[in-house]
This record gives structure tokens, C-alpha cells and sequence, in this order.
């Protein structure tokens, strides 16, 4: 993909251009993707599959060279999405995997998280649709914080708020989704 | 009701203390069921505050650590874990990984984690886990991976197998060993049971193997006594095998000897199947435990057998006894050995596990042994049973009583000789140990690390400061420096801090010492250029040896080197690598082939195969040796860079240009790494600078030169001064500066003329860089002269392939051409093309061939023979463009050449 092209994207959902915003996570997604995937391959010393560190470098990869606050927020918006299908379609295809062979998980390619972490992963997921329809705002910073691993801070910048109104955000939905998960 | 409102009272309460929450939402909230429904939610908020639910992202943990896949969590310490792990390349093994904790790296406990590795990496003993491999997680985090040993209990495994007495203490004397070697590095186990004294069988033989070597050390306890050591209530594990001065929780007092007892009481366990403090009350607890450790002396293992318990006639069955046997057996010496290890004070234990070694083994031979009663009638007994034929045929008492006080007296002496050694070694030891972690300490101004020179530096005062009062030690650490000096390209520095080392070696007169300073001193002299010097040296170090029937290896080895550093030196070739092989069978003989030693030794293999033209069996030897430093956990260190640079000169004289340059700049980024801000050191910088020139990358080189040039001289490098000054002229010359090169080349030629010898091809070299200044300046009979003068240099043409013979015959072709001479000029082309195909791996990568096919090419068709030209410029298009890039102008002129065929006739 050319440099330039993620920026008009940007541009173009900053301007409320739905289909734009689509392919824009269609680009997220194949490079966050491909970037995970060659991580975990690489047999190289000291890799952990880091989901801050993956959508910070799909970032810097997809150079979108226009910083404005609206794009950052719809690039990483749309990063989050994007890794919580990398991690949901993971989670599902290991377990559907442990049901298959009956036993131990297989190490597959992308397998490095622990069985229960994968059924917390599915039950936030589906939480999380629910919560969106109440308030889609609240499910943005879970997705932020939970699937794309970003502090505090970081989804405050993320978003264009103060770290405080995160924390408060982050307190409420966090309560809500564990209640509701139980 | 909106999840506003639920947010609105959730927030209200939320800081609220539970207990007023409730009070507080039945006067503000009327609907009961949206009071439960808060009251959840702030349950839930409780709950996830406490377990940080969903702060962790999902994935961040890592199941996979460097190349290996963690299997099972095997062990756990205060800050450190250990997994059981499995790495499927470059083989399938198992290993144990252990890792600092997350959340527990502070700078205290990484720096100790790195002291604690690089310790275990100096070890190399067949009964000790050695390391795998040693890195740094994605998130910082320290680890190393060692061998695995799916060992069983040093205990369990003698009851199992039913080994008698004999057996069990050849065992125990393989593990005192193991220890000493330890000792010996600077590493003090503190946690020595048979838990951690594991045994494997390896070729049906039972193999000791000593692990968790100081992971007490790494990450529980060290200068910081940790929580695990102060608090008797929390003490981890037993505290059976914990000499008393480890119980008493003064853990920065503890020394070599703590370990000696420890072997005590595995000792004791091995012989009775007892413990020496074990209080028959089975919930007595730690605490009891230690007071009874403090206040009570162990009865003699003899006496423990001989009471009639079930147990003791246990014991004595797995050991092919019945318990009256076994107490008889273990009656006097045995029962003497064990006491003298379990001694509270221990001023009065033996100094070292070689010394509680040594007894055991003189037990086994009927010779009297150190500890116990010395009473005339034991010597007496014990003499007896080793002479028994010759005393009996002893006509009278008179003969028996001479040779008796001659004996003792000389076993006196040994005995006295043995301790003082022992006693050196454990102070040794520790000496070792507190020096390191106090060169660690030492920072450099505002704070930041110190540079590799300057740590040396520091080391080298702090040797003054603290440890003058050793001369035996201060010498040997003398040495260490001196050879970390070397590494760093100070030529002047090592030399200096040797010469205090020769002095204090010949004032105690300690042959092992003087001989391994004199050899190390000699490539010291050979690198400053002074071969006679280090004739003397040789001399003096073979003298040295001479006096030692038994030298240790590593002093073996290091002489071995100097010998055929001094071959080379005489360019004895043939002598270098046999002297060099020997050196290298020795070490795999004995299994020291993790160290750093080996890996000189192969590098140095290396360099005389480099100087034979042997390239592709130095490449494949480079290749080795670096794998082999990756393995072992010394990737990181300046060895290694040099293996990277060397890896660059090979793929260089192999023609294979642009493959150099990425080698050489790849050490650089190690060298980076390591040195931090720290320039590269000036063998790097030539290295790459010669990558550089060659690819036509003048300015970059001219520029690395120059600083390389002022750095070798400020660390009195003469060696690397006179190198980086004779490629700056080179790299004039290739940019079409000649004039500009020539004053700087006389230089290198006085200095190099002042050992001819050595410097032979150097200075054939140097002669074709002049012929190429002439050719420039369009002096073509002085160019004749220079490169017949070159050539005859390298003594062609009966002449060994030097590695830049083949360059100069090209040059020479150059010239005779430019001449008029076509015939000679083909055929030094042509003698110029078979050799570089000759060492080429494949002559369509290699430079060398393609600068020899162009001009071969335009001789051919200054002859007029135009099908061979162009087929000779194809492929020397082909060859330069492969290894010097399409956009080098060698590539480019043979392009040139290609278009216009008909242009020369």
C-alpha cells in the first residue's frame, strides 16, 4: 500500500466516509496480522507478542503522516478492532483445536496465550458488543485498554481526553463487564 | 434505568468504605433492585481492583523465551523462575530456562542476575549444568538457558542401585570436585543437597551433576540479605544441609567454606542414610531445627548405624551391609572426615572441597587421612597396611623406625603444601568474586556505565587499592587485564600491567604463574612489533614450564598459542597449525571446550588457514566458532565481534565484496551494543574501512581511517596505527589521489621494514600500492619496478598463495599491458585468474576473478582476438556485478567494454 493512501483514508473517515473507514481497518487488519504473525515465527531472541507493540509499529509501518487528533483516533480505534479479531478468531480456532484433539493445545502458530486466557478473551468479546449498544464510547476504551494493550495514558491520547475521564471510563466498564461476565 | 444513571451512583459510591455504601444508596436510591444492581457492580469493581482484572492484555505473557518453547514451570525462587523448555533448532534438547520475574528487575538484581550468568558461563565442568545460551526477553527481562539434567537425588540414586561404600564416595569425590572447579571461578553454591546434586547415567556410568549453581545467589540473596534469610519462620526449604553460619543469618559472611559443609552433611546422608541434625520429632519446625544446628555436635556417623532400629539396618542393606559391617566400616576415618567437614568453627573444617577430596581419596588408599586423632599408633597402622610386604620382610625395628620418621616428615611437607594451595584457592575464590561484583559497582562520571576500557582501568587501580597485600592473586588478575587490554586494542597498556606481572610472578618464583605471564607476554611483543623481545620471552616461558611436571592445561594452551604466534611470526605455517591442533586437542581431550580459551584457539586456527589462502576452511572454521560462542552464552562479548570482523576479512579475500561488507558491518552494530557511544576499536573500524574502499565508498573509509589512525595511537597500539595509516594511502590512491598517498605510505614502509619477516606480505602489498601511484602518475617503468619488486616479494611465481598475490598479478597485467608487453601482461592475467578462481567459492560471486577476466578482456583485444575479449567481458560483468553492484565503476567500465567492442583494434 502506498504511504500516502492511509492518510486519505484517514482523511476521508475523519469526514465521516463509512467505506473509507472499512478499508481503512481492512488495512489495519492485514498489517497487524502479518506483523503478528512474522513475530511469533521469527526464531529470535526474546519475542512476546506485545499488542501495544504491534499496533504502535503497524502505526510507524502505515505512516500516516497527517497527525491530527481526529486521525489518531481512527487509526487506533480501528487497530483495537482490528486485534481483537486477531485475538478472538485465535482464541476460537485453539479452542475448536482442544476440542478436536481432545487434550493439550497444540502449539500453532500463533499459540502463546494459556487456555483460560482464551476463554476470557471470547467472554470480553461478547460482553463487549453488549455494552456497545449502551454506550459505545465505554466499549471504545475497554477495546483500547483490554485488546490493544494501551495504558492509561496511552488511550487518553488515543482518544483526545484526559487520563482522568479514562480511569473513571475504565472503572465503570471494567465493574460492568466483570459483573457481567461473573 | 440507563446505564448513566448506574454509572452516576456506581461513581458516587465507589470510594466510599462498603460498609457506608449501602446506607449511602438507600437514602439517595429508591429502587431495590437497582441498589442490588450497584452493589454487584461495585463488588465487581472491588474484585477486578484487587486480581487487576483485565489490566493485563490478553497475550502480553510469553510462553516462548529466545528460541526455546517453556514447557513447565519447574522452580521458583523470590525473583527468579525456573522452566523446563524445549528448543527444536538448531537441535531438539531440552533445557532449564531460568528468568528474572517480571515486576522484580530492579538494576540490583539484573546487575546480580549478569554476574551470576557470566560466572556460570567461566565454569566448564563435566558435573556442572553448563549454559545454553544467555539474552534479554522482549520486555527486558534477563534469562539463561542451561542444560538440562533429567538426573535423579545423589541419595536416592545410591539406594536405588545399592552402591556400596567405595562407589558412594567415588561419587561424593566427583562432586567435591565440581565444587572446587566453582570455587575456583568465584561462585559459591550455598544451597549444596542432594536435591540439587543430581545424577545421570551417561555411557551406563553414573555422571554427578552439581545444578542450581548460586540461584540462591542470583536471585534470592547476595549483598542484600533477602527476606527468605532473615526471617527463621519463612525459611525456604531445609535448613539441614545450612552451615551454622548461614543459619545464623549472616549471609554476607559467608564463604567457601559454608559449602565445604554442606558436602559434610551430604557426606553423612551418603553413608548412614541418616542426617547428621535430623530431630526425631517430626513437626519440629525450622527454628528448632537451627537452634539444635547451633547448639549441638554431631555424634559420629559410626554411632548412628550401630544402634538397632529398623532404619540403620535399612541403610546398611542398600549399601551391601548389615549395620554391624557398616558401623566397623565407617569407624575411624570415615567417621573423622564427616566430623572434620560438620565442624561449627570453620577455621577448623577443611578449607576447600579439593582438601575434604583429597582426604576421602586417601581413605580409599589406605593412607592416613588428615582429619582425626593423630596418634602415633593410627600412622603407624595406616603405614602398615600400605607397606605390608616390605615390613614384614623388615629384619629388625630399627630399619622400620628410620624409614617410618623419613615418611611422616615428607608427608608433613605434603600435607603442609596442600593446605596452603587450598587455602589460596578458597580465598582465591573469593577474592575473585568480591572483586568482580566491585568492578561492576563502579560507575563511571555522571553516572553512566563505563566504557570497556574504563572498566579495566578501574579494575587494574582497584587491584592496587585493595589487593597488594596478595602478590599470587594481584598477579593472576594482572593477567586477566592484560589480556582484556589486548581485546581492546591497547597495545601499550597490556604491555605495561604485564610487566608488573612478570615481576611479582619472578619474585614469589611460581613457575605455572611466570610461565603463563611469559606467554602471554609474548603475544604482547609480537603485537607491538618486537620479535626478539618475544624470542626471550618464549625462552623464558619454556624454562618455567620445564619446572612444572604437571602443567595446568589452560597454561599448557596459552603456550601452545605463544609457540605458534612465534611460528607464524617466522611464517613456519606448517609448525603454527600443528602447534595450534595440539593445543586444540587438548582442550576437547579434557573438555574445556565451552570457555573462551577454545574459541582462541580456533580463531587463531583461523588465522593461520587465513594466511595460507586456506579461505574456505577458515570460513568454515569462523562459521563454527561463532555458533559455538552463540551457544555458550558469549554472543555478547568482544570475541564474538572479532569472529564477526574475521567472518568479513574471509568473504574479502574470497572476493565476495558486498557479503564482507555486511559481515563487517554487522560486527560494528555488536561492537555498538557492547561499547555503547564508544567508537568501534580500530581493528573494526580497518576492517570495515577495507569493505568500504573496495566497494568505492572512499570518503566513508578516508573518514573511519583517520579517527581509527588517532585511536590506535592513543592506546599506544602501534600495530593498528601503522594498518589504518597504510589503507588511508590505499584509499587515496583507489580515489586518484596518489600524491596525497605516497608520504604516508614511506612511513608504513620503515615501520613495517623493521620486521621484514612478519610483515612479508604486508610489505608485497604495500610495493603493489606504490606500482599503482607510478601507474597513475604515468611512471609505468617505475611501476615495473615496484610490482616486479612486489612479486618477487610474495616469491612468485614458486610462491604459496598469499592472500593478496592474486591482486597484485593483476596489477602487474595492468602495467605490462599499459607497457606495451601484451604477452606478459596476458599471462600474469591469466596466472591472476586461476588462482582467484582457485579460492573463490563461486567465481561468478568473486571480485577478484572479475577484475582479473577485465583485464584479461582488453589484452586480448589489444591482441585482436574480439570473440575471447567479449566473451572474458561477459563474464567479468557478471563476476563485478555480483559482488561490487551495479554501480560500481569496475561493473560499469566492463559494460563500457561490452558496447563498444570495435572501438580498440
Amino acid at each position: 500500500m502506498s504511504d500516502g493512501e492511509v492518510t486519505r483514508l484517514l482523511d476521508a473517515a475523519g469526514s465521516g466516509d463509512r467505506a473509507a473507514l472499512d478499508r481503512l481497518y481492512g488495512q489495519v487488519y492485514d498489517e497487524l496480522r502479518r506483523l503478528a504473525e512474522s513475530r511469533l515465527r521469527r526464531e529470535r531472541a526474546g519475542h512476546t507478542l506485545q499488542p501495544t507493540a504491534l499496533v504502535n509499529e503497524a502505526y510507524l509501518r502505515l505512516s500516516p503522516d497527517s497527525s491530527s487528533w481526529e486521525n489518531r483516533r481512527h487509526f487506533f480505534g480501528a487497530a483495537a478492532q482490528a486485534m481483537r479479531r486477531i485475538l478472538v478468531d485465535h482464541a476460537r480456532q485453539k479452542l475448536a483445536d482442544k476440542r478436536a484433539a481432545g487434550a493439550r493445545v497444540t502449539l500453532a502458530d500463533l499459540d502463546i496465550a494459556a487456555p483460560e486466557e482464551d476463554l476470557d478473551v471470547l467472554a470480553v468479546s461478547d460482553a463487549l458488543d453488549v455494552l456497545a449498544q449502551e454506550d459505545p464510547r465505554l466499549s471504545e476504551v475497554v477495546s483500547l485498554r483490554f485488546f490493544a494493550g494501551m495504558s492509561v495514558e496511552e488511550t487518553a491520547r488515543a482518544l483526545d481526553v484526559s487520563p482522568m475521564t479514562i480511569k473513571r471510563d475504565w472503572a465503570f466498564a471494567r465493574a460492568w463487564l466483570c459483573e457481567r461476565i461473573g | 434505568m440507563s446505564i448513566g444513571t448506574e454509572r452516576a451512583l456506581f461513581e458516587a459510591c465507589m470510594d466510599l468504605a462498603p460498609g457506608q455504601r449501602t446506607a449511602w444508596l438507600a437514602e439517595h436510591c429508591g429502587d431495590p433492585a437497582l441498589r442490588e444492581r450497584i452493589l454487584r457492580l461495585l463488588r465487581a469493581h472491588d474484585a477486578a481492583q484487587e486480581n487487576g482484572s483485565l489490566e493485563q492484555s490478553p497475550i502480553a505473557t510469553a510462553r516462548r523465551i529466545g528460541t526455546f518453547d517453556l514447557l513447565e514451570r519447574i522452580g521458583e525462587g523470590a525473583m527468579g523462575e525456573v522452566w523446563l523448555a524445549e528448543q527444536t533448532a538448531p537441535v531438539r534438547r531440552r533445557v532449564a530456562v531460568k528468568i528474572v520475574k517480571a515486576g522484580t528487575g530492579s538494576r540490583e538484581v539484573i546487575a546480580r542476575f549478569e554476574l551470576e550468568r557470566q560466572a556460570l558461563a567461566m565454569m566448564s565442568h563435566p558435573s556442572i549444568a553448563h549454559i545454553v545460551e544467555a539474552g534479554e526477553t522482549a520486555d527486558g527481562r534477563p534469562y539463561f538457558a542451561m542444560e538440562y539434567v533429567p538426573g535423579i537425588a545423589l541419595t536416592k540414586y545410591c539406594d536405588q542401585h545399592r552402591l556400596g561404600i567405595d562407589e558412594r564416595l567415588g561419587l561424593f569425590i566427583l562432586i567435591c570436585e565440581a565444587v572446587q572447579h566453582a570455587h575456583q571461578k568465584g561462585v559459591i553454591h550455598r544451597d549444596l543437597k542432594p536435591g540439587n546434586l543430581l545424577v545421570a547415567e551417561v555411557d551406563g556410568r553414573p555422571l554427578p551433576k552439581v545444578i542450581d549453581f548460586g540461584i540462591a545467589k542470583a536471585v534470592a540473596l547476595d549483598r542484600q540479605p533477602s527476606h527468605a534469610h532473615t526471617m527463621i519462620g519463612h525459611l525456604i526449604g531445609t535448613p539441614e544441609y545450612m552451615s551454622p553460619e548461614q543459619a545464623q543469618l549472616s549471609p554476607l559472611d559467608v564463604d567457601t567454606r559454608a559449602d565445604v559443609y554442606s558436602l559434610g552433611v551430604v557426606l553423612h546422608e551418603l553413608l548412614t542414610g541418616a542426617l547428621p541434625f535430623k530431630t526425631s520429632d517430626p513437626n519440629a519446625t525450622p527454628a528448632m531445627l537451627v537452634h539444635e544446628l547451633l547448639t549441638h555436635d554431631p555424634a559420629a556417623p559410626s554411632s548412628r548405624v550401630r544402634v538397632a532400629a529398623p532404619e540403620p539396618q535399612e541403610s546398611a542393606a542398600n549399601r551391601g551391609l548389615t549395620s554391624r559391617q557398616l558401623a566397623a566400616r565407617l569407624a575411624g576415618d570415615l567417621d573423622w572426615i564427616v566430623l572434620k567437614a560438620l565442624q561449627k568453627d570453620r577455621n577448623r573444617r577443611y578449607g576447600s572441597p579439593s582438601e575434604l577430596a583429597a582426604d576421602v581419596r586417601r581413605h580409599l588408599a589406605d593412607e592416613p587421612v588428615v582429619a582425626g586423632p593423630p596418634s602415633t599408633l593410627y600412622r603407624l597402622r595406616k603405614f602398615a597396611a600400605r607397606h605390608r610386604l616390605p615390613l614384614t620382610l623388615a629384619a629388625g625395628v630399627f630399619v622400620a623406625a628410620i624409614a617410618f620418621g623419613a615418611m611422616m616428615a615428607w608427608q608433613a611437607h605434603q600435607l603442609a603444601l596442600q593446605r596452603d594451595e587450598a587455602r589460596f584457592q578458597a580465598r582465591r575464590a573469593e577474592a575473585s568474586s568480591e572483586f568482580m561484583s566491585l568492578m561492576l559497582e563502579e560507575v563511571g562520571p555522571e553516572g553512566r556505565p563505563l566504557s570497556p576500557l574504563e572498566l579495566v582501568d578501574k579494575g587494574v587501580q582497584l587491584l592496587d587499592r585493595r589487593y597488594g597485600a596478595d602478590p599470587q592473586f594481584a598477579a593472576r588478575m594482572l593477567l586477566q587485564m592484560s589480556r582484556r587490554y589486548m581485546d581492546l586494542g591497547s597495545t601499550e597498556k597490556s604491555g605495561q600491567v604485564l610487566v608488573r606481572a612478570l615481576a611479582i610472578a619472578r619474585e614469589i618464583d611460581d613457575p605455572d604463574l611466570l610461565a603463563d605471564v611469559e606467554c602471554t607476554t609474548v603475544r604482547a611483543d609480537l603485537d607491538a612489533n618486537r620479535p626478539e623481545l618475544a624470542k626471550e620471552h618464549l625462552a623464558g616461558a619454556r624454562a618455567a614450564l620445564a619446572r612444572l611436571p604437571h602443567a595446568p592445561i589452560v597454561t599448557e594452551v596459552d603456550c601452545l598459542r605463544a609457540e605458534a604466534d612465534m611460528a607464524e611470526n617466522d611464517r613456519d605455517f606448517a609448525t603454527a597449525e600443528a602447534t595450534l591442533r595440539k593445543a586444540q586437542q587438548l582442550l576437547e581431550q579434557s573438555e574445556n571446550t565451552r570457555g573462551l580459551l577454545y574459541h582462541a584457539v580456533l580463531t587463531d586456527l583461523g588465522g593461520v588457514l587465513f594466511r595460507t589462502s586456506r579461505f574456505r576452511e577458515a570460513l568454515a572454521l569462523n562459521e563454527l566458532t561463532a555458533d559455538a560462542l552463540d551457544r555458550n552464552g558469549r554472543g555478547g562479548t568482544l570475541g564474538r565481534v572479532t569472529v564477526s570482523m574475521n567472518r568479513a576479512s574471509l568473504l574479502m579475500r574470497l572476493g565476495e565484496v558486498r557479503g564482507a561488507e555486511a559481515a563487517a558491518a554487522e560486527a560494528i552494530r555488536r561492537s555498538q551494543r557492547l561499547r555503547g557511544s564508544e567508537p568501534a576499536t580500530p581493528m573494526q573500524a580497518v576492517g570495515y574501512s577495507i569493505t568500504l574502499n573496495r566497494l568505492g565508498r572512499h570518503e566513508e573509509a578516508r573518514k573511519l581511517l583517520t579517527a581509527a589512525r588517532e585511536q590506535a595511537r592513543t592506546l599506544g597500539a602501534e600495530f593498528w596505527t601503522v594498518i589504518a595509516q597504510y589503507h588511508l594511502a590505499r584509499s587515496l590512491v583507489l580515489a586518484g589521489r596518489p600524491a596525497e598517498a605516497r608520504p604516508l605510505l614511506d612511513e608504513v614502509r620503515t615501520a613495517w621494514g623493521a620486521n621484514a619477516t612478519a610483515n612479508r606480505d604486508r610489505l608485497a602489498d604495500l610495493y603493489r600500492t606504490q606500482a599503482e601511484i607510478d601507474l597513475l602518475q604515468g611512471n609505468i617503468a617505475q611501476a615495473r619496478e615496484w610490482i616486479d619488486q612486489s612479486l618477487a616479494e610474495f616469491g612468485y611465481p614458486k610462491a604459496d598463495p598469499a592472500p593478496f598475490l592474486g591482486a597484485a598479478l593483476t596489477t602487474a597485467a595492468q602495467i605490462y599491458a599499459k607497457a606495451g608487453q601484451l604477452h606478459e601482461a596476458e599471462s600474469l592475467a591469466t596466472a591472476a585468474l586461476k588462482l582467484s578462481e582457485g579460492i573463490a567459492r563461486d567465481p561468478r560471486q568473486s571480485a577478484d576473478v572479475g577484475e582479473a577476466l577485465l583485464v584479461l578482456a582488453s589484452v586480448k583485444r589489444a591482441r585482436g582476438d574480439e570473440t575471447t575479449a567479449q566473451s572474458y567481458v561477459e563474464r567479468a560483468t557478471e563476476a563485478l556485478s555480483n559482488s561490487l553492484g551495479q554501480e560500481h565503476s569496475l561493473t560499469r567500465q566492463a559494460n563500457a567494454m561490452q558496447l563498444q567492442p570495435t572501438n580498440v583494434k
